[in-house]
């Protein structure tokens, strides 16, 4: 089976990439060419960082690069039994998609959104076949982050279900059941903690005494703080906007501390600030 | 250099573990505790020792050389009037660290007459002690006395970081965020499971958040909720109504031998 | 044969349900609720339990405790099951019973349970291990609102009018109200706000002042309207 992923971005192209690792061929469709070809090369660099560490053979990496068609033609997706898109967290911009694809596809072509606030319902009722939709949440970077959330939409079919599931552990993935609800599983519990450490750095807490604090049982590869400036400050404002919106439970308020943040560019990691300053 | 302390706490560990930390730096300890944290001081002292350093005292007793005396007396409805009877026990010069994690500082400490030398310390874990405390000023806590325990503090934790003065510190504040929105998830119909795996997996953990809840016990993550909900109104902290279940039904973790999880 | 059930206490069953008011050990079942919560309930099963019988399932009836908490402190958690049952006001052998399990109750029982009362006629509905399973939740929440736009200032009758027409049935919500009764509805707000702590729950003014009053509905021939 061909998998097809549309959008070559960061989550797109690392689908891509581990579907072609497990051994799919896969078909990789951006409307816009540069992402097309930043894709490309993102794959090249890491198939030569692995073969440089002995993680993969010169063949195999040559064969994982083989087997990943990029295209800017979506009548290159017709052969996909499974298509995953993962673009624009936009409801209107996928809705578009998803109903191009419903429209040129084979009826039986199951099509699955790596969307992590957006209702699955709500773009399976898009198309004429819900029951063939289903959300496939991915974790960035995919190639190394295990976990796989599959979400069901209201009419999404016990069939369908299998399929995915089953390509799920084919690629290697740790498969969990999430419900439709914004946050699935995993961004219900972060955001929320992202959030009140935040409120605990508001309140006057150094963000070097937090990650002393949170460490003092124990150190993780990276800390609290550095971990929410690694990933981007302005992720966990999206993340916390969407789970307010879309549960509409208080607890997902954006503390002030983070507005004021983000408003001010201090992003983390990518912006030279974020809780801690970074020299370039 | 700090010569003196007294420590005073139950079998809850931490006061056990202060007091062996202080007597390994060579300072002398008094320890004055229940029967059980007694005799495991006594236990420990003789196996490390320490007994030079340590002496264990039955009940309150007026000890005149001290500098700093600790406060691990357990949370509760009498924990303010426990910091006036430890007070009554130690000069009036004499700085009073005070370990709470299900009140703030100020509440205990209006328990006390003279203030100013009144301070926050808390520690995670007794195993913590020697890494990491939270250190919190109380709205009368001087600056002679910050600065003196501070020093003091810094000889026996590797880290001392200051803390606000809210129920539960910085750790303790946090600590059941997860839990309590995990709990949320399973009243949602989520696997335990899974809940475990997303978390695991998603952040790259050994532990899942409803494993974490089980080893500190359903109870105390109750009980901080309560509290921390108590003090601030705050959505977040709105016990989980499964907790409550959990708890009223003995289900409180690794120590009752099931929690969300069956332990043997 | 047909099964043998006491029921004890503050708990109503439709008219077609024979029971006895003493537990032997004959009974098959056994629904009770003390007036409280925990403490009052456990003492309560705690007596039945020495005239029940080994394989009799205990029918948790209380609407202020969790199945799973109360039952694991008896001594079959795995034959307790929670059953709160609503007899219609307008057919007394009408009813419906919300059933819960707690985190022990078997299969069997359950089943046992949903048999005995669908064969007696009443429905059974599955609700979550909570205070306020469903109806007492729904009530609590919708009279609220209703109360809330009348101390806004709307009349009662266009509370209802708008309603009944807008969604296309018979009765309106602050007749329902009236004949679930306002005392029950302002009680079970105030459970559910002690025990959720959500303000959604809190009684609202205008129904605490109704039920001050003794206006508490049809059985008092006065609640939102007057009968």
């Amino acid at each position: 089976m061909k998998i097809g992923v549309v959008g070559a971005g960061l989550m797109g192209s690392g689908i891509a990439q581990t579907c072609s690792q497990a051994g799919y061929e896969a078909v990789n469709y951006d409307s816009y060419p540069d992402a097309l070809t930043r894709a490309k090369a993102g794959v090249a660099k890491d198939m030569k960082k692995l073969v440089e560490r002995g993680k993969f053979t010169e063949e195999h990496a040559e064969s994982v690069e083989k087997r990943i068609t990029y295209t800017s033609d979506i009548e290159d997706l017709r052969e996909c039994g499974i298509i995953i898109e993962a673009i624009f967290e936009d409801f209107e911009v996928k809705k578009s998609i998803f109903q191009q694809l419903d429209a040129m596809m084979p009826s039986e072509t199951i099509l699955c959104s790596n969307t992590s606030t957006i209702s699955i319902t709500a773009i399976a009722a898009c198309t004429n076949r819900p029951e063939r939709v289903m959300g496939t949440h991915f974790f960035s970077p995919v190639p190394v982050m295990k976990l796989l959330e599959l979400i069901r939409g209201m009419e999404t079919s016990d069939e369908t279900f299998k399929v995915v599931e089953e390509f799920g552990r084919n690629i290697n993935k740790v498969v969990v059941n999430a419900p439709d609800f914004s946050g699935f599983i995993t961004n219900r519990i972060l955001p929320l903690c992202g959030k009140e450490n935040c409120k605990m750095i508001a309140r006057g807490v150094s963000p070097e005494d937090f990650d002393k604090t949170m460490s003092a049982l124990g150190r993780g590869s990276m800390s609290a703080m550095e971990l929410a400036d690694f990933s981007g400050l302005d992720v966990l404002h999206g993340c916390l906007k969407s789970l307010h919106a879309g549960l509409k439970m208080e607890c997902y308020r954006t503390p002030l501390l983070l507005e004021q943040m983000v408003e001010s560019g201090y992003l983390g990691r990518k912006s030279g600030r974020g809780y801690f300053k970074y020299t370039r | 250099m700090f010569k003196t302390s007294v420590v005073v706490g139950n079998s809850n560990g931490l006061g056990v573990a202060m007091t062996l930390v202080l007597a390994g730096k060579g300072i002398d300890v008094t320890f004055i505790g229940d029967e059980a944290a007694r005799s495991e001081i006594s236990d420990k002292a003789k196996e490390e020792k320490l007994q030079d350093k340590i002496s264990v005292v039955n009940g309150m007793e007026f000890i005149s050389d001290v500098e700093v005396a600790f406060d691990f007396s357990p949370d509760g409805k009498n924990k303010k009037e426990m910091a006036g009877k430890i007070e009554s026990c130690i000069p009036e010069n004499a700085v009073l660290a005070i370990h709470t994690i299900l009140s703030d500082v100020s509440r205990i400490a209006a328990g006390t007459k003279i203030r100013n030398r009144v301070i926050g310390a808390r520690y995670v874990a007794p195993g913590s002690v020697k890494n990491h405390v939270e250190i919190t000023r109380t709205l009368d806590t001087d600056d002679e006395t910050y600065k003196i325990f501070r020093d003091f503090a810094g000889i026996i934790s590797k880290d001392v970081v200051d803390a606000p003065d809210i129920v539960g510190g910085i750790y303790f504040r946090l600590m059941p965020v997860s839990a309590n929105m995990a709990a949320r998830l399973i009243m949602e119909g989520v696997a335990m499971d899974d809940i475990e795996t997303a978390i695991i997996y998603g952040t790259n953990s050994q532990i899942g958040p409803l494993r974490v809840a089980d080893y500190v016990g359903i109870d105390v993550v109750l009980e901080l909720l309560e509290e921390i909900y108590a003090e601030s109104g705050e959505a977040t902290y709105r016990p989980c109504p499964l907790l409550k279940n959990m708890v009223q039904a003995g289900l409180t973790g690794v120590k009752a031998g099931r929690g969300f999880y069956t332990y043997k | 044969m047909s099964k043998k059930i006491a029921v004890l206490g503050e708990v109503s069953v439709p008219s077609n349900i024979e029971a006895v008011a003493e537990v032997t050990d004959d009974c098959q079942f056994v629904l009770a609720a003390a007036p409280g919560g925990y403490e009052e309930n456990l003492a309560l099963w705690k007596e039945i339990e020495k005239k029940a019988g080994e394989n009799t399932i205990f029918m948790l009836g209380s609407a202020n405790c969790f199945t799973g908490g109360l039952a694991a402190a008896t001594n079959r958690p795995d034959r307790c099951v929670g059953v709160r049952i609503y007899v219609s006001p307008k057919d007394s052998s009408k009813a419906v019973a919300e059933i819960s399990r707690g985190f022990d109750t078997s299969d069997e029982s359950l089943e046992a349970v949903k048999t005995f009362l669908n064969e007696k006629g009443v429905d059974t509905v599955i609700a979550p291990d909570l205070i306020g399973g469903i109806v007492a939740r729904i009530m609590a929440v919708a009279v609220n609102e209703a109360a809330e736009l009348i101390m806004e200032g709307v009349l009662s009758e266009d509370i209802d009018l708008a309603l009944t027409t807008a969604c296309g049935v018979e009765e309106g919500l602050l007749k329902i109200a009236d004949s679930y009764g306002l005392d029950t509805v302002a009680q079970q707000s105030n459970v559910l706000f002690e025990e959720f702590n959500d303000y959604r729950y809190a009684p609202n003014a205008v129904l605490e002042k109704l039920v001050q009053v003794g206006r508490t509905g049809v059985k008092a021939k006065k609640g939102f309207f007057q009968y």
